[in-house]
């Protein structure tokens, strides 16, 4: 028998171990990083996010694309899982540590007093950045104990995390004491890392510019920008050449309006994707605008980014125990799922949102309000307008959570229900070709929405540029 | 900016409630395992002669058909439920989620060889379950998790019916466990992916007497049935209490009783259909019952929990 301390040393291993590795790469890929031209950095930043904003049982299918025949035991399976969180998050590192380098100035009067580019990062530079790298690792460790979808596709029941035994202990043993004591501790462990997350930093880092350094890369970090980024579009580009090949694009378009070989699947890919859609929509249309009002105050908010620090597997435990006390309109309807999903998407949306707010204009604005505009005229009138794109990405951004979001999924929703990513495990749990190539199919759509999204946020832009100097 | 949110919410409530009333046609819902195969004709047929619409939800396993009933029977995501059989009844009974049972068919749970694989491999195939200990058959067996699946949990009750005492049971899954005996998550994983037959690595899989008739080639069996000591396992339906649509759920059993159901239903789902209805000559052949069958007489209510518990502390050690 697992006791449920080993399974927390699980859980917390791969989570730190997941994070050490990431930032170790993560520092060297962002030194090279931010040494490319804009253009090129862009193209780069824009490939190596897209496994962050992936959902995790699609970065595991294509990391099992690529380990196929590796027959997985525990350790094995620890290991793929680990290999998977550093590929979600290395970039994520490089993009915090090449958002904040310092200043030009600091680099040539550090130079003309003699100073070693090496010496520069090392003793000048690194000081100044330690407290968002410390802060986006924790994250990146709070990420890995909360990946279930990794877990599941990549541990093949070899891995036993505090999740995966949370939904067994649900699911199979119908033990919800059992299950309740994992959710506490996976609770505690990743509220732990999360608060101590805000403390290394004033608020969690958020995509942000990449700025270009003067300070060269060494020649290890070129070697590994190289690699990294060579590695990231083969394992991307293979799940994009399953889709064109097996069997073919066209069969398996098709196939997306059947519900797969022997007609396994409760409903058609296509109808769990307008569930999917249309939980999206439910799901920003409540978000957007409470995390526009609550970042819109002139103090921060920190509760509203709580739940980062919660584990969707827990999320849909909960909601599934108090199901019993809530109107039965609402539980056997398919909107719980997505006012659940809210929850995760009111953090992304803060964090996009509030920078925006604060960079607003203020003159522009007691302008208005003296011209007697209402406040939803002002909203509407003069603020939205202002940050239209910030708007824009705090809606796609939490579309994109809603779409991807697995751990509740799995426990609230069923039969004509269910979701995308639902489908998709049902999908990758099947043998047969057509199965596969669907798989492959609706994980290449994830990915070429993703890359758009993400190329989209890294536009140059005026609101984000003068907020990272007014940060600095 | 409180009015935002009211039009927000106000929206929200609007499109929640829409899907209530545009239901002109009443929905019957269906729970059943994923292995339940009904054809468009019939559900057209049920559909013309009730005036229901069928909607059927499949929830993987027997067992994990059974237990996401007990954990959403606060909110029930169906009217009637096909599929829960005699291992997992007392689940279904124990928690309350079901007025009553009624037998819809009966299968054979016994094991099925790859007939090619063997003669390729010039080995003398297993007669017996109690041969699968053998040094020849290591790393061949493949099983459905006894926790899930009902022919995993038929598996652990034909042992314990197979011998007079705990300790002979145990060291018989000592022995399977060092033999390299894999356990897959569900029936259809172990078949469709483990078993030979299907492109997996293990040419003996736990499944049905009545499986080697799906597998004729030219009239040729590819596939064979031990056919002693098999567990029967039969399915029951039943109407899931505090369903919205009772009347409907019933509607449904009626239908899964009738002899137009019963009549197809070896050849939809292989398994053989309630006694007054004859068996396809097919079946008959190449997959008739078990020549006998064990187990029927313990008592796996009582004991399920404490077997379950016993076969993880020796195989997942």
């Amino acid at each position: 028998m697992t006791t449920s301390f080993e399974l927390l040393a699980t859980t917390a291993l791969i989570a730190v171990a997941s994070a050490v590795l990431a930032l170790a790469l993560g520092i060297g890929f962002g030194s090279w990083l931010r040494f490319l031209s804009p253009g090129v950095a862009r193209v780069v930043a824009t490939l190596t996010l897209v496994p962050f904003l992936l959902p995790p049982l699609i970065v595991g299918l294509a990391v099992v694309g690529v380990f196929g025949e590796l027959e997985v035991n525990s350790n094995s399976g620890m290991f793929l899982v680990i290999a998977a969180s550093v590929i979600m998050n290395v970039g994520f590192i490089a993009k915090v540590y090449a958002g904040s380098t310092i200043d030009s100035e600091q680099v040539e009067a550090a130079r003309l007093d003699g100073a070693s580019d090496s010496t520069v990062r090392w003793s000048i530079e690194l000081p100044q950045q330690l407290q968002g790298l410390v802060s986006a690792a924790l994250l990146v460790a709070l990420y890995s104990a909360t990946s279930y979808g990794l877990v599941l596709t990549l541990g093949d029941g070899q891995v036993k995390t505090l999740e995966t035994e949370i939904a067994i202990a649900t699911l199979q043993e119908l033990d919800l004491k059992k299950a309740a004591l994992y959710a506490l501790l996976q609770t505690l462990l990743t509220l732990a890392m999360y608060l101590v997350a805000r403390r290394a930093s004033g608020a969690p880092s958020s995509l942000d510019q990449i700025e270009g350094s003067l300070l060269h890369p060494t020649w290890f970090e070129k070697v590994l920008g190289f690699t990294l980024t060579g590695g990231l579009i083969a394992l991307l580009g293979a799940v994009l050449a399953k889709a064109f090949a097996t069997p073919g694009l066209l069969a398996n378009l098709s196939n997306l309006s059947t519900r797969g070989e022997r007609q396994f699947l409760n409903i058609t890919v296509l109808d769990a994707s307008i569930n999917s859609v249309r939980n999206a929509l439910v799901v920003v249309f409540v978000a957007i605008p409470i995390a526009y009002f609550l970042a819109g105050r002139r103090n921060p908010i920190g509760w509203v980014l709580l739940p980062i620090g919660l584990s969707p597997v827990v999320i849909g435990l909960a909601t599934l125990a108090i199901a019993g006390y809530l109107p039965r309109s609402l539980t056997s309807s398919w909107v719980l799922l997505p006012l659940i999903q809210v929850l995760f998407a009111l953090p992304v949306a803060y964090q996009i949102l509030r920078p925006a707010l604060l960079s607003i204009d203020r003159d522009v604005l007691e302008a208005g309000v003296l011209d007697g505009a209402g406040k939803l005229q002002r909203i509407a009138m003069l603020e939205v307008p202002q940050i239209r794109k910030s708007v824009g990405l705090a809606f796609a951004f939490g579309a994109m959570v809603s779409i991807g979001e697995f751990g509740a999924a799995s426990f609230l929703a069923f039969g004509a229900n269910e979701t995308l990513p639902i489908v998709l495990f049902k999908l990758l749990g099947r043998p047969g070709v057509d199965n596969l190539g669907m798989a492959m199919t609706v994980s290449a759509i994830y990915i070429l929405i993703s890359t758009y999204v993400i190329w989209l946020s890294l536009t140059p832009s005026r609101i984000s540029h003068r907020f990272s100097s007014t940060v600095r | 900016m409180k009015k935002l949110v009211a039009i927000a919410i106000a929206a929200l409530v609007l499109t929640g409630c829409s899907p209530a009333t545009e239901e002109k046609i009443e929905v019957v819902r269906l729970a059943t395992h994923e292995s339940f195969f009904m054809s468009e004709e019939q559900i057209a047929q049920f559909e013309e002669s009730t005036g229901y619409q069928l909607e059927v939800i499949t929830l993987g396993d027997t067992g994990s058909l059974t237990n996401q009933l007990v954990l959403t029977q606060n909110a029930p995501i169906a009217d009637v439920v096909y599929g829960i059989d005699n291992t997992f009844a007392s689940v279904a009974l124990e928690n309350n989620i079901v007025e009553d049972l009624q037998q819809v068919n009966y299968g054979d749970v016994c094991f099925n060889y790859d007939i090619a694989w063997f003669e390729n491999n010039n080995i003398v195939p297993p007669t017996t379950w109690r041969d699968l200990a053998k040094s020849e058959y290591k790393d061949l067996v493949v099983i459905p998790n006894p926790n899930l699946s009902s022919p995993g949990m038929a598996f652990l009750i034909t042992t314990h019916a197979g011998f007079e005492t705990e300790a002979e049971v145990f060291a018989y899954w000592r022995s399977l466990r060092d033999n390299g005996l894999k356990t897959s998550s569900s029936w259809t994983e172990a078949y469709f992916t483990d078993f030979t037959r299907y492109g997996g690595s293990r040419p003996i899989v736990l499944s049905y007497a009545s499986s080697p008739v799906a597998e004729l080639k030219d009239g040729k069996p590819q596939s064979k049935s031990l056919n002693t000591e098999c567990f029967r396992q039969y399915e029951y339906a039943g109407l899931i209490k505090g369903a919205p649509n009772a009347p409907g759920g019933q509607a449904v059993i009626d239908y899964l009783l009738s002899e137009n159901f019963q009549e197809a239903l070896p050849w939809n789902m292989f398994v053989y259909p309630n006694s007054g209805v004859e068996i396809p000559a097919e079946f008959q052949e190449f997959a008739p019952p078990a020549l006998n069958v064990i187990g029927e007489d313990l008592d796996y209510a009582a004991n399920r929990e404490r077997w379950l518990t016993d076969w993880s502390d020796v195989f997942d050690n």
